[in-house]
């Protein structure tokens, strides 16, 4: 066992995690943050994104001893009093939703990039996201969402 | 609930002389990075998929050895000296540990080495990239890595470490003998690789892949081309998921060298690289159909090269 | 009555954003793999390790002696049938005596944690006796084949055939005579969400699942059945559904019923979740057809006859076998008037993974082989491809191959294909293209495909569905329905429904998950049935519980129900507009009057009919017409086919949420687009091969191109507000669209599917698929 201190949705939270623990298990079944997914566990999906010191990765590649010190965004973070956060709301407005498990990988994905790149180009976007896989949407909506937030920036 | 990961032991390391020391005390031990290749694998050899025979009897699982027992690791991802990316004169110096986006993104290597910049910003997805590390491309040694191909035209040199033995230096070529196979030392660790970057060449690297985004490579090809006039005054071609190991294709540039650039040779060129894989690997399953296309492919980043030039026209 | 004159609709027809949106976006949506509860045990399938066997002991000891095992049960341990099945009843959910295939369950390993239930399920010790096995199609259906199942002779699950006019009286007739095969591959639904369940024992003994279930109705008849309770001991409530595409049937009643067992015979709860590759492995697959075509045309291009003959790989167990395979049935020539036609479809065992439901049903098989084979007359005939289809398609009144003259609703075939050609300025690019592709590696191409699809079940069986909708006393509302959410967007659809027709606000309605004890059984959530079925049981209900607040308005205002108009959360009367009562009002009235404010809607099918022998009746009440454009980009040198952009116009008789049908466009276009290029799940003597998503490749959102959506919309009298169906039509025809554009920008004709880049440059799959066809993989 080993101790880490993580900051989960600026929450600081101190565990001690067996060395082979998952960084989406840590999330999903010790913190109860439900939100992330996991679809395939070998980093091809993207259903289990997080946002990890501002980078989005798969947490089921990551193991959680490696993310003592961390800084990391959950699903849950984004609309942290309930109040949907402007990207959250895109995705209502523009149909981005359907069976909904690919959907807080996809916001983490596209949160991350917005917040290094505010305006990105749609081919921008579509890479950004092309490690998130969606079975439902065939991606449209979804980029119009994203593509939506990045015209309203400055 | 969780998928346990049959690690015994991550111990994370301060210093590159704290992790040698680790590593010659604990000879079984593997240096963790991103984690992206390992712990897939571990997944896999746990058994984690939970279906078909354990220890991996139908083959494609890639647990042949079935070795359950739980790893111990070196965690190396958080030294700040193994991610340093730096031009030395007319080096560039990449540390182990930097990040594939990083990579991806750095400036200096986009001057000195565009190619490997390309080939970084091609593995996986963001997420992957995000995590993985150059030093770990280069040592999960994967016949289909993306960076190899652009690091062997490169003329990479990889810089390993061992308390034991100091610092050995060795050619790409050298240290990755096979497919997931190094001559690396088990108390080793990859510190840096060092790229020839150098202005002056002309470059290409073209990736196959079945899907736009998020897979295997099905073919790489990496070409280097400096011109005097039109004539090809050096050459360097280098092929990826069609060798064993990396290396450059010296028959393919011999096609080349010297003589004036020409469509003609150009193709010769893309037949001679298409033969000189025939002739390492033998016909299997996949020649039929990688024959004509590397031959294809390295035609096309040959011209691709030349059109930068302005001896030529790419894409058509 | 007055209430029913026409009123300008404020929620069908308008995009109305989902509800259950807010939980979606927030990770507060409840998917199988989220729930648990307190004392759970962990359950953990062993799997056969043989396509084929006899299993003759099987030994836990070694299991059971691991830390934190409760137990280990084997089919021993069922107190009901161990078979299960929604056509035959003879899937086991655990094997007792024989595994027929590789994702057969063997064992169920119970334990405190899914680490230990993994660890003992390794050492249970399944001592089998390898049998002869087959994984070819017509080797399984040749003498002396190894049978699968001892009561199907030639392994043959189901032959349908088709008899109308005299097919060689048509041939003689014909100018041209073609024949040619075409082949699909087997795919994977792909849904990003494993599979998952939570079991808990229920009340009287009975048991409750929660879990990851399309069909929950079905579900439970297999649970009950296994566990030998009558159905209304067993409760089976649908969590959020992360997709499922027809996917989540037969595998759900599997692992509901051994998640049950285990809660019913431990007493404590039971979770189950499966990773990625045993999903993979494990669950049905869409089924890979072969099918052989024979057409006669007149130099005009007219088709004089067909005759048709398909076998579908239905792997080991019979699952939905019988109703794709009839669907394939009435799709088989495509929306096209043919005299004369003799099909023979067949389905048969081997012991790959068996192939039930998947999104499309038989069609894409069907239309990927009768669409290719139109562009190919109209190759050989010199005629442009819109031509042949112009010529040949239903108009109204037409009579289909199965004998069915469409004269009830619009038969929009010929303005589908007008509206999509002329988007995608068809004619033009017909022309241009090849003479721009002269001399270049990288040569494009438009191709297009049709189709026409019965809506709902049709002659497949029973088509009935309810509804509630339950009015609160705070006027709040409460609908609930047998149909179930899988991500499509059944909840807001119905939401939108239930609040026009009780002219509320949508924010008043609180739509609930699917509860087999809580709403009557109201069919499978299949065959794109929810809105055009569905959507009128809920619009029954909900008109029903207005009835009741206007009765109880008419009563206090001393007038007569006639009287009574509904407006938008109100009512009045209609000859006194001053008397106008708010629907919170209204709702009080009718609670102090004590009125029923819920009320039960009920829907059934208008009837059809079918003569099995000659394959001739009225196969479905209605069908939906669809076509689409591809173009495309082909690298002759490498065969890489990239899809630059995809036109889609289909009639859905009427958008009710027309975002929503959008989506569907989409996610039914980038699904079909996989199954053109990229899917391909391979199995090597019935392993697979294909076990995660690095190997199994489906589209990302760089690999969809451009497209356009469409939406036509000829009201259908049978249909809710006029609406049809949409969900499976976008996804039938995309593969065959971009075949036909691959053919028209190389000028050669790929006959099998995915075009991977292996067949497009040589022609040929080079890779293991169908049983042992193709050479190794390395």
């Amino acid at each position: 066992m080993a101790r880490v201190t993580l900051t989960v949705n600026d929450r600081q939270v101190t565990l001690d995690v067996h060395p082979g623990e998952r960084l989406v298990d840590t999330l999903r079944d010790r913190l109860g943050l439900t939100g992330t997914k996991e679809g395939c566990g070998v980093g091809e999906c993207g259903a289990c994104t997080v946002v990890v010191d501002g980078d989005a990765v798969n947490s089921c590649l990551v193991l959680t001893v490696q993310c003592d010190g961390a800084a990391i965004l959950t699903v849950e973070g984004l609309a942290p009093a309930g109040q949907l956060s402007r990207l959250q709301r895109a995705f209502l407005e523009h149909g981005a939703v359907q069976c909904g498990f690919c959907t807080p990988g996809m916001l983490m994905s596209a949160t991350a990039l917005l917040a290094r790149n505010p305006r990105p180009t749609r081919e921008e976007i579509r890479a950004a996201l092309a490690g998130n896989l969606c079975r439902c949407t065939g991606y449209e909506q979804i980029v119009q969402a994203v593509e939506a937030v990045a015209n309203e920036a400055e | 609930m969780s998928i346990r990961m049959p690690i015994a032991e991550v111990y994370r390391t301060s210093s590159v002389d704290d992790a040698l020391a680790f590593l010659a005390e604990h000879p079984g031990a593997r240096p963790l990075a991103g984690g992206t290749d390992l712990l897939v694998e571990l997944r896999t050899r746990w058994g984690g998929p939970l279906v078909g025979k354990p220890g991996g009897a139908q083959g494609a699982d890639g647990g042949g050895g079935a070795d359950l027992s739980p790893a111990s690791l070196l965690d190396i991802s958080g030294l700040p000296e193994l991610r340093d990316i730096r031009a030395d004169g007319r080096k560039l110096v990449i540390g182990a540990c930097a990040r594939v986006a990083e990579v991806a993104s750095s400036p200096q290597v986009a001057a000195a080495a565009p190619t490997l910049a390309q080939a970084a910003g091609s593995v996986g997805s963001v997420q992957i990239r995000n995590r993985a590390t150059l030093g770990g491309n280069i040592m999960n040694a994967s016949p289909a890595a993306d960076s190899l191909p652009a690091l062997a035209v490169h003329e990479a040199v990889c810089v390993l470490r061992s308390q034991r033995g100091g610092e050995r230096r060795l050619r790409l070529g050298e240290l990755v003998t096979g497919p997931y196979c190094t001559c690396a030392r088990p108390d080793e660790l990859l510190v840096a690789v060092e790229l020839e970057g150098g202005s002056g060449w002309r470059q290409s690297y073209m990736r196959l892949g079945r899907r736009q985004a998020m897979t295997i490579a099905r073919l790489i090809v990496a070409v280097l081309m400096r011109f005097e006039g039109s004539t090809v005054a050096d050459v360097r071609i280098s092929a990826g998921a069609a060798f064993p190991s990396p290396r450059r294709i010296e028959p393919a540039e011999r096609a080349l060298l010297g003589a004036p650039f020409s469509r003609a040779a150009a193709r010769e060129a893309g037949e001679a690289a298409a033969e000189e894989m025939v002739r390492v690997c033998g016909i299997r399953w996949s020649t039929r159909y990688k024959q004509p296309v590397l031959a294809a492919l390295v035609e096309r980043a040959v011209r691709q090269c030349a059109a930068k030039e302005g001896l030529d026209e790419w894409p058509e | 009555m007055a209430a029913e004159r026409v009123k300008r609709a404020r929620y069908v027809g308008a995009p109305a954003q989902r509800v259950d949106g807010f939980d979606k976006v927030t990770g507060r949506a409840v998917f199988g793999a989220d729930m648990s509860a307190p004392n759970m045990l962990w359950g953990q399938v062993v799997r056969s390790q043989h396509p084929h066997a006899l299993i003759r002991a099987i030994d836990a000891s070694a299991a059971l002696a691991c830390d934190g095992v409760a137990a280990v049960l084997t089919a021993s341990d069922v107190p009901g049938d161990i078979r299960f099945g929604v056509v035959v009843p003879h899937q086991p959910v655990l094997c007792s005596d024989r595994v027929r295939y590789m994702g057969d369950g063997v064992a169920l390993v119970l334990a405190e944690t899914r680490e230990q239930a993994a660890e003992a399920a390794r050492l249970v010790k399944a001592d089998y006796q390898p049998l002869p096995a087959v994984f070819d199609v017509e080797e399984a259906m040749r003498d002396g084949a190894p049978l699968i199942h001892d009561d199907y002779p030639g392994n043959v699950v189901v032959h349908h055939r088709v008899r109308k006019g005299d097919v060689e009286a048509g041939f003689a007739q014909a100018d041209l005579i073609l024949e040619r095969d075409y082949a699909t591959q087997l795919v994977e639904h792909a849904y990003i969400e494993p599979e998952a369940v939570l079991a808990l024992p229920g009340r009287g003994g009975g048991v409750e699942v929660y879990g990851s279930i399309q069909n929950p109705f079905s579900c439970r008849r297999a649970v009950a059945r296994v566990l030998g309770l009558p159905l209304a001991k067993v409760r089976i409530v649908q969590c959020d559904m992360g997709g499922s595409f027809g996917g989540k049937d037969e595998v759900m009643s599997a692992m509901s019923a051994r998640a049950a067992l285990g809660a019913l015979l431990t007493s404590r709860p039971v979770k189950m979740v499966n990773t990625r590759e045993e999903s993979l492995v494990e669950s049905y697959k869409r089924h890979p057809y072969r099918m052989h075509y024979k057409v006669g045309v007149t130099r005009e291009g007219r088709i004089t006859a067909m005759e048709i003959r398909m076998v579908a790989d239905a792997g080991a167990y019979a699952s939905q076998s019988p109703f794709v395979t009839w669907r394939s049935t009435v799709q088989a020539t495509g929306p096209y008037e043919v005299p004369a036609v003799k099909t023979d479809i067949l389905a048969a065992f081997t012991n790959n993974t068996y192939t039930g439901a998947m999104r499309g049903f038989g069609a894409p098989q069907a239309v990927f082989a009768n669409e290719s084979l139109m562009d190919e007359i109209a190759l050989e005939l010199g005629i442009d491809p819109v031509d042949v289809r112009r010529l040949n398609g239903y108009r109204q009144g037409s009579v289909t191959a199965t004998g069915h003259k469409l004269d009830e609703h619009t038969v929009s075939l010929m303005e589908v294909i007008d509206r999509a050609t002329e988007a995608a300025g068809w004619r033009e690019k017909r022309q241009r293209l090849p003479l721009e592709n002269r001399g270049k590696t990288i040569v494009r191409g438009i191709g297009m495909a049709c189709s026409f699809r019965g809506c709902s079940l049709g002659a497949e069986g029973v088509d009935a569905t309810g509804a509630i909708v339950s009015v609160q006393t705070d006027g709040s509302v409460i609908v609930s329905t047998g149909l179930a959410e899988n991500g499509q967007g059944l909840r807001t659809i119905f939401s939108q429904i239930a609040a026009e027709e009780l002219g509320v606000d949508i924010g008043r309605i609180v739509f609930l998950p699917c509860d087999t004890s809580g709403v009557p059984d109201g069919g499978p959530t299949v065959a794109s049935r929810s809105t055009i079925m569905g959507g009128n049981a809920v619009r029954d209900a909900a008109r029903k519980a207005r009835r009741a607040l206007e009765d109880a308005v008419a009563q206090e205002l001393g007038v007569s129900s006639e009287e009574i108009e509904a407006g938008f959360e109100e009512f009045s009367a209609i000859g006194d507009r001053t008397l106008r009562v708010g629907f919170d009002q209204a709702v009080a009235m009718a609670w102090n009057q004590a009125r029923l404010m819920a009320s039960f809607g009920w829907h059934q099918a208008p009837k059809v009919n079918w003569d099995e022998h000659v394959g001739q009746g009225k196969a479905y009440f209605t069908y939906v017409y669809g076509c689409q454009v591809a173009e495309v980009a082909v690298d002759t040198a490498t065969g890489q086919v990239r899809v630059e952009r995809l036109t889609a116009a289909h009639d859905v008789g009427r958008a009710v949420n027309p975002q929503a049908v959008q989506g569907q466009f989409y996610g039914g276009m980038a699904m079909g687009l996989g199954y053109g290029l990229l899917e391909e799940v391979e199995l090597k003597k019935g392993a697979t091969r294909t076990k995660n998503f690095d190997q199994y490749l489906i589209p990302t959102a760089m690999d969809v191109p451009e497209m356009i959506p469409i939406v036509v919309e000829n009201h259908d009298p049978y249909g809710a507000y006029g609406a049809k169906t949409i969900g499976e039509p976008t996804c039938e025809i995309t593969a065959a669209a971009i075949a036909n554009a691959v053919a028209h920008a190389v000028g050669c004709r790929v006959r099998e599917l995915p075009l991977d880049m292996e067949r497009v440059l040589l022609g040929e799959c080079l890779r293991v698929a169908r049983g042992e066809r193709g050479s190794e993989r390395p």
